[in-house]
């Protein structure tokens, strides 16, 4: 093999590799997931899996992938009105975070993370506490942020979302005086 | 001489090797009210400020925040008072940036953490005072809203620069009840 062989199959071969970089590198740019993001990867329409943080391929033709913020959302729910466990006019106002916990469930159940959660939290908390008395002293707030919690996760866990760190920022209730005896000695 | 070949494709190959696997060197330049967390392969690495910043595209990545203040606003919020009125109250409010790192973390949205907190902050002060209470010590309730609101937004690396109740008056008793199936937002 003499010199100028050498120098002719290196430059085809240089041309032939910078071609076929060309014609086959990928279009899209690698997805980076920083530690708060997951993403859901399906292919052929069906759940691939849930991808952790770092640097990943891009989608090929047959996969689709869907970016999920981990990080809270905060949500208010503010001045819902309801009558109590002894029919008496109260309001209550929450502010909590919504948190998805299984990333999976929370894209292909919801539509709308956060409207469609917060129709859902309405609809719980007023029938929750519809059936309790209401108690608008400040030492019961946490206790029953704490039971609210524990209801509205059960209802929201099939959806892949959970709310956290729940406050109860308004709690009024008319308060009902018995009718006196008349009569009685 | 076939040497020469045979290090011009193995160069090329490692070339090719260290793109496809650390990616190609790059740089990010973050503007004077920008800051930024450095992350490589997922997870963070360091806080960066302004200026150029150097890293390898294909596995860092650099999520900006943004420090200028955060306006927030709001008008016409009613809340129930302890005797039973109902106070229609707005406040104005600004705060800024303090912990890049802690306010990325914070929310979805970090602009909406002042807004949020200011509010939570606001209702539940006032849901604790009667009317009365209300119209005599209305500078001194405003300070303990600030007060809560400041050291929540430090705990979420902002810094509260300032608020005031702009709008405060009692509108009369609470709505009466309303046990109704509520209507949801869908389209």
């Amino acid at each position: 093999m003499n010199n100028d062989n050498i120098w002719l199959f290196v430059f085809w071969g240089a041309v032939l590799f910078i071609l076929a970089q060309r014609i086959f590198a990928r279009k899209k740019p690698r997805i980076f997931l920083p530690d708060f993001q997951r993403a859901v990867k399906f292919v052929d329409g069906a759940f691939g899996s849930v991808l952790e943080p770092g640097s990943h391929e891009p989608a090929g033709k047959n996969e689709q992938i869907t970016v999920v913020d981990m990080r809270p959302q905060p949500i208010v729910v503010e001045r819902i009105t309801y009558q109590d466990a002894m029919q008496a006019p109260s309001v209550i106002s929450i502010a909590a975070e919504l948190v998805i916990s299984d990333p999976f469930e929370a894209v292909t159940k919801l539509k709308n993370l956060v409207n469609d959660s917060i129709a859902i939290i309405r609809d719980q908390l007023r029938s929750m506490v519809s059936k309790r008395i209401t108690d608008p002293a400040p030492e019961i707030r946490e206790k029953l942020a704490g039971e609210i919690t524990l209801a509205l996760n059960n209802d929201l866990r099939r959806f892949g979302v959970q709310v956290q760190r729940i406050e109860v920022t308004e709690l009024w209730s008319r308060t009902i005086k018995p009718p006196m005896a008349i009569g009685a000695n | 001489m076939p040497v020469i070949g045979i290090l011009f494709w193995c160069c090329l190959l490692v070339l090719v090797g260290i793109r496809r696997f650390v990616g190609w060197p790059t740089t990010v330049t973050l503007l004077q009210y920008q800051s930024g967390i450095l992350y490589r392969k997922g997870y963070p690495v360091r806080d960066v400020g302004p200026g150029r910043v150097r890293m390898w595209a294909g596995i860092e990545k650099v999520i900006t925040v943004d420090t200028r203040s955060i306006p927030v606003s709001f008008e016409n919020r009613a809340v129930a008072l302890t005797d039973g009125q109902t106070a229609v109250f707005g406040f104005s409010g600004n705060a800024d940036v303090n912990d890049a790192h802690k306010a990325l973390y914070s929310a979805q949205n970090f602009n909406q953490v002042p807004a949020y907190v200011l509010l939570v902050c606001s209702r539940a002060v006032l849901n604790q005072h009667s009317s009365a209470n209300l119209k005599i010590s209305q500078n001194l309730i405003e300070g303990k809203i600030a007060e809560q609101a400041k050291e929540r937004l430090k705990n979420q690396g902002f810094n509260l620069l300032s608020f005031r109740l702009t709008q405060l008056s009692i509108a009369g008793p609470p709505p009466e009840s309303d046990n109704r199936a509520p209507r949801t937002a869908s389209a």
